[in-house]
């Protein structure tokens, strides 16, 4: 069982992500922008971070930096969630820290089995 | 140039004209004058090829660099005279000044300026010491023939007098077509940067418009995937069916909007004149968003005597709709938004205030122009297509009306739609 936080401002796409993660033992924490996103992992430390990139107030990759700024958080692997995958962009994801990223529209069951890949390969690193 | 060519054409045949009627023994101060006239048509050549270089103004470079040769040589041709031995000189002169020139070109094509003026000092006193000397042997062979040369006299001292003038206007010709040449190259660059900033709006605009299709398609793909594999219950099926509805509606309203507005850029809305209460829409579009914004509280002030317009109830639907959501979506602190209708004397005003980010001065007309949305760290949160306020736009012009935006940084904005209350006969007789 993993602690994850996630970030999505969508609420169709918030109700969507906890209902594909009922299926799964992880504790989630859902969150609607960047900033609840930040206070919410300083709080529980989760074992890994999905976020949306376009986002009100602080977007992922402000969030994702803010996290990797953080000693205590920067080994927390992050996962993108994004709308526009162009050329470039997935270059521009690695170097705000992402261990993977998953583009809109995707499927519950990709999400589920791109969080377990990460989630183990996380513990595999630890 | 022209002016150039044209002088030489004038100076060869007068000269011609000139010797042909004088004696045997003037071939000799013919020679001088033809080698004379060469050499400025050569240098007029020189000058031609080198501002606008051609295949066709190289080869008729190289024939005017033979046609000087060869007025030399005749001249050299004349056996046991000391002219024979100028005109070895002046070939001499001639070659070093063809290299010069090539020199120069060279250069210019290579935009190296500064060589080009070291050589054009080289090249300047080379042809005048070719002319000094022609000229001075013309007026040698003239005193010899003096009574024969009467009238080429004083046509050869017109035709140098004229020289400088004629190339001083050649000159500020070339210059002139060099300065529209310039300016034309300028505005091809303008042109290019406005198509190259068009192209890039529209690439902003399908890459916001792909990002607003994607989201409800997750939706649509997610629920329905899982009510295809997971075992659910007959109300999760409802209610997930229900998520699907809400999505595919979502994209629905975002695919008919991008319609209606090229729909109505293209001319092909057409205006209805049924009654409608602005009043009870704005109060209906009201309560709507107060469902699903709590954050924004929605105060209407609603002038009681309104009288009704005539449109389309739908078009002003929408006008307020994209209003509303307007500034609640660029109020994401939250804040009271507030519709206010008022009439006076040959119209009705709508006003729609929000306490949001506000809109820079200069971006208060812009924002009315379709795919374009202000982009700050603050609006790129935001999701939007960019077409709300054209599409307000559209409708309201449609009608006859006004809407603009005003705004106080850090204030909120204000957005006013003013619509006559009386149609004009063109537009009735277009409903109709």
């Amino acid at each position: 069982m993993a602690r994850i936080v996630f970030c999505e401002d969508e609420e169709q796409i918030r109700k969507l992500i906890e209902v594909a993660m009922r299926a799964t033992a992880h504790r989630i924490e859902m969150t609607t922008n960047g900033r609840e996103g930040l206070n919410a992992i300083e709080r529980v430390t989760p074992d890994l971070i999905v976020t949306d990139l376009a986002m009100p107030d602080m977007n992922g990759f402000a969030l994702a930096d803010a996290v990797r700024a953080r000693s205590s958080m920067r080994h927390i692997p992050i996962m993108f969630i994004t709308a526009s995958v162009q050329r470039g962009e997935v270059a521009e994801f690695a170097s705000h820290g992402a261990a993977g990223y998953l583009a809109k529209p995707f499927s519950p069951q990709a999400l589920r089995e791109k969080i377990d890949a990460l989630l183990a390969g996380a513990a595999a690193v630890s | 140039m022209l002016c150039l060519a044209a002088f030489s054409i004038v100076a060869a045949y007068v000269v011609q004209t000139l010797v042909a009627d004088a004696r045997g023994n003037e071939v000799l101060h013919d020679n001088y004058l033809n080698a004379n006239v060469a050499l400025l048509a050569d240098e007029a050549m020189q000058l031609e090829s080198l501002v606008l270089p051609s295949a066709a103004n190289d080869a008729d470079r190289t024939a005017a660099d033979q046609r000087v040769i060869d007025a030399f040589n005749k001249i050299a041709a004349q056996t046991g005279r000391a002219d024979a031995e100028l005109a070895k000189d002046l070939l001499r002169l001639h070659a070093q000044y063809i290299n010069v020139y090539s020199g120069i070109a060279a250069a210019a094509a290579a935009g190296d300026q500064a060589e080009v003026i070291r050589l054009h000092d080289i090249e300047d006193p080379l042809y005048h010491t070719m002319r000094d000397r022609i000229a001075e042997a013309t007026e040698v062979a003239h005193a010899e023939a003096k009574s024969a040369f009467g009238k080429l006299d004083a046509s050869s001292l017109l035709m140098l007098t004229l020289a400088p003038v004629v190339f001083a206007i050649g000159f500020a010709l070339l210059f002139g077509l060099w300065r529209i040449l310039e300016q034309a190259d300028r505005a091809r660059g303008k042109t290019y940067r406005e198509i190259e900033q068009l192209s890039k709006l529209r690439g902003e605009f399908v890459s916001t418009v792909s990002h607003e299709f994607r989201t409800p398609l997750t939706g649509i793909q997610g629920f329905s995937e899982m009510m295809r594999d997971d075992a659910l219950t007959i109300a999760q099926m409802r209610e997930y069916a229900g998520d699907i509805n809400k999505d595919a509606r979502r994209l629905a309203r975002l695919i008919s909007d991008m319609l209606d507005l090229d729909r109505m850029e293209s001319g092909l809305m057409t205006v209805a004149t049924n009654p409608v209460d602005l009043n009870s829409i704005v109060a209906d579009t009201a309560a709507q968003f107060r469902l699903s914004s709590v954050a924004h509280p929605i105060e209407l002030d609603l002038d009681e005597g309104l009288p009704r317009l005539s449109g389309d109830s739908d078009h002003f639907t929408q006008v307020v709709t994209n209003l509303l959501s307007n500034a609640i979506k660029y109020s994401p602190g939250g804040g009271a938004v507030e519709m206010r209708t008022r009439r006076d004397a040959s119209s009705v005003m709508l006003t729609v205030r929000d306490h949001g980010m506000g809109i820079p001065t200069e971006q208060l007309e812009k924002i009315f122009e379709r795919y374009s949305r202000i982009d700050t760290p603050a609006t790129r949160a935001i999701q939007g297509t960019g077409l709300g306020l054209p599409i307000v736009r559209q409708i309201v012009e449609l009608y006859e009306g006004k809407v603009w935006a005003t705004s106080e940084s850090g204030e909120g904005s204000v957005f006013h739609v003013r619509l006559p209350l009386v149609m004009s006969a063109t537009l009735v007789s277009r409903a109709a």
